[in-house]
């Protein structure tokens, strides 16, 4: 940064833990504008130091961003980036793609796709290259592992599960990815962000159903719909409440291009693309009068 | 691959690495094999204090406060290049740090360099607009920087996350201060952060 010639105190970085410096940063008085990224439960609080001093904040909360596969769907193009999107970066942004929504006469193919690619993957540390790699602090590893052991005791077939190589050093933080379904709705995996490399599958019965389905978190993040229908595709686009809505695809490499952000428990403001820039400012209405 | 470790953890403010005010610090471990590989500064107040202090003088009566869209432009560039040239380097700290694997830091650092590329190409045209009003009356609106800025991200997308956020409030000409908070257990993966500061600068 100095290379590049910013000037000093231009971009200034403190390490530390949120109740400190993260606290901190939000309440301190000489601080115009916050942007957090985290959990929703620590977005609350900062946020709210923020309103202690009259400013805003844009919040990246967390999300449960679905899947939504009709019977349509181009599967061949589907699978693979329905696998990557809670496998990349091990299931923890918060744009994973955590929920797969499948129209209800389709249920049992995709399943049978899914679980194929799904047993394919595997889970290795950085060198090793894999699909997937470990969790990143070992309480984080044990939250992950609790909401599966959950859904497991609460009686949800597990369809697939991804593989930990052999080889993965024994103190490593390694979750094997893993498919449940068919999950009922109420459960708290249906609704709840893992942050890990878990999906759950949802059967639904027609649109009206599929974007309840959708919009039935608090979150609203990301979407995916798989359908070759036109308009279905419009209908879609349109009512489901979600920040970034893809339509045979997910993602889409995740350009800077792109504004990206939520609503609800997923949180508000947009960054990225221009709409960025119009986030990150503020404006000045400048009235000359010159008779 | 090795890693220089740095003997004793840092802060960055006001262009230089900086005691912390107090001996606090947090382990990093790497998630593939749960091992510390460094420490990083537990920042107190007294840190945060200091550092939006350094980004207030920046702003309020530094240089960064007057310099030109088109100079910020070309800083953000020069910085998305130094990216790339470094990028071999980065990627390694970011999987270690992380634990992703090996392609998908590689990835991610190509994509942290398009951040600064776009929002560099960006900083000289965010346009303001004028508003038609009463007779003898000429009115606009102009997009304004905040002024400091605090910007608070996670580990398992640091370097992006980071990335996304200070581009768009640079190009505004807000200087800001970084806090990787986590809420109430030690920072995830902050060290690669504070690694990346160091390679953009020999430490002496």
């Amino acid at each position: 940064m100095v290379e590049a010639g910013f000037p000093a105190g231009s971009v200034n970085i403190v390490t530390g833990s949120g109740a400190g410096a993260g606290a901190a940063l939000a309440a301190h008085p000489g601080v115009d504008f916050v942007s957090f990224t985290g959990s929703p439960e620590v977005g609350q609080i900062i946020q709210k130091l923020c309103a202690d001093h009259f400013i805003t904040c844009t919040l990246e909360l967390g999300g449960k961003s679905p899947q939504i596969v009709f019977a349509d769907a181009d599967l061949d193009a589907a699978i693979p980036v329905i696998v990557k999107a809670i496998t990349q970066n091990s299931g923890q942004t918060c744009s994973a793609g955590s929920r797969i929504l499948i129209e209800r006469s389709a249920y049992d193919a995709v399943i049978a796709r899914l679980k194929t690619a799904f047993e394919a993957v595997r889970v290795g540390p950085p060198e090793m290259d894999v699909e997937c790699g470990p969790i990143i602090t070992a309480k984080q590893r044990r939250r992950v592992q609790g909401f599966i052991d959950k859904a497991k005791a609460d009686g949800i077939p597990v369809i697939a599960e991804g593989t930990i190589v052999p080889d993965a050093p024994e103190g490593g933080y390694y979750v094997a990815p893993t498919l449940f379904g068919p999950t009922p709705r109420d459960n708290v995996i249906a609704r709840e962000e893992v942050f890990g490399p878990v999906l759950i599958a949802m059967p639904f019965d027609d649109e009206e159903d599929a974007i309840a389905l959708a919009n039935g978190t608090d979150y609203g993040l990301v979407a995916a719909l798989w359908t070759r229908d036109g308009s279905r595709q419009m209908r879609f686009a349109k009512r489901v409440r979600t920040g970034q809505m893809f339509v045979n695809c997910y993602g889409a490499g995740a350009g800077i291009e792109l504004p990206f952000g939520g609503s609800g428990k997923s949180g508000h403001g947009r960054e990225k693309g221009f709409a960025a820039l119009h986030d990150f400012s503020k404006t000045k209405t400048t009235v000359f009068h010159h008779g | 691959m090795s890693v220089p470790s740095r003997s004793e953890p840092m802060n960055f403010i006001g262009g230089e690495w900086t005691r912390p005010s107090g001996a606090a610090t947090l382990d990093v471990h790497e998630p593939a094999t749960g091992q510390v590989i460094g420490r990083i500064v537990e920042s107190s107040q007294e840190d945060v204090d200091r550092a939006v202090a350094a980004a207030r003088e920046a702003f309020d009566h530094g240089t960064w406060g007057k310099t030109s869209a088109l100079e910020r432009s070309r800083l953000l560039i020069r910085l998305g290049t130094l990216i790339q040239r470094e990028a071999g380097r980065l990627a390694e700290i970011e999987a270690r740090d992380t634990g992703k694997p090996a392609s998908v830091a590689k990835a991610d650092i190509v994509a942290l360099a398009r951040y600064f590329e776009f929002y560099g190409g960006a900083a000289d045209k965010l346009h303001g607009e004028t508003v038609p009003y009463l007779n003898g009356y000429f009115v606009t609106v102009t997009p304004e920087p905040h002024g400091v800025t605090g910007i608070s991200c996670p580990g398992t997308i640091r370097r992006r996350c980071s990335a996304g956020r200070w581009p768009p409030r640079s190009r505004s000409a807000t200087p800001r201060c970084s806090s990787p908070p986590r809420m109430p257990a030690p920072r995830r993966s902050p060290w690669s952060i504070s690694w990346w500061r160091r390679v953009s600068r020999p430490v002496p």
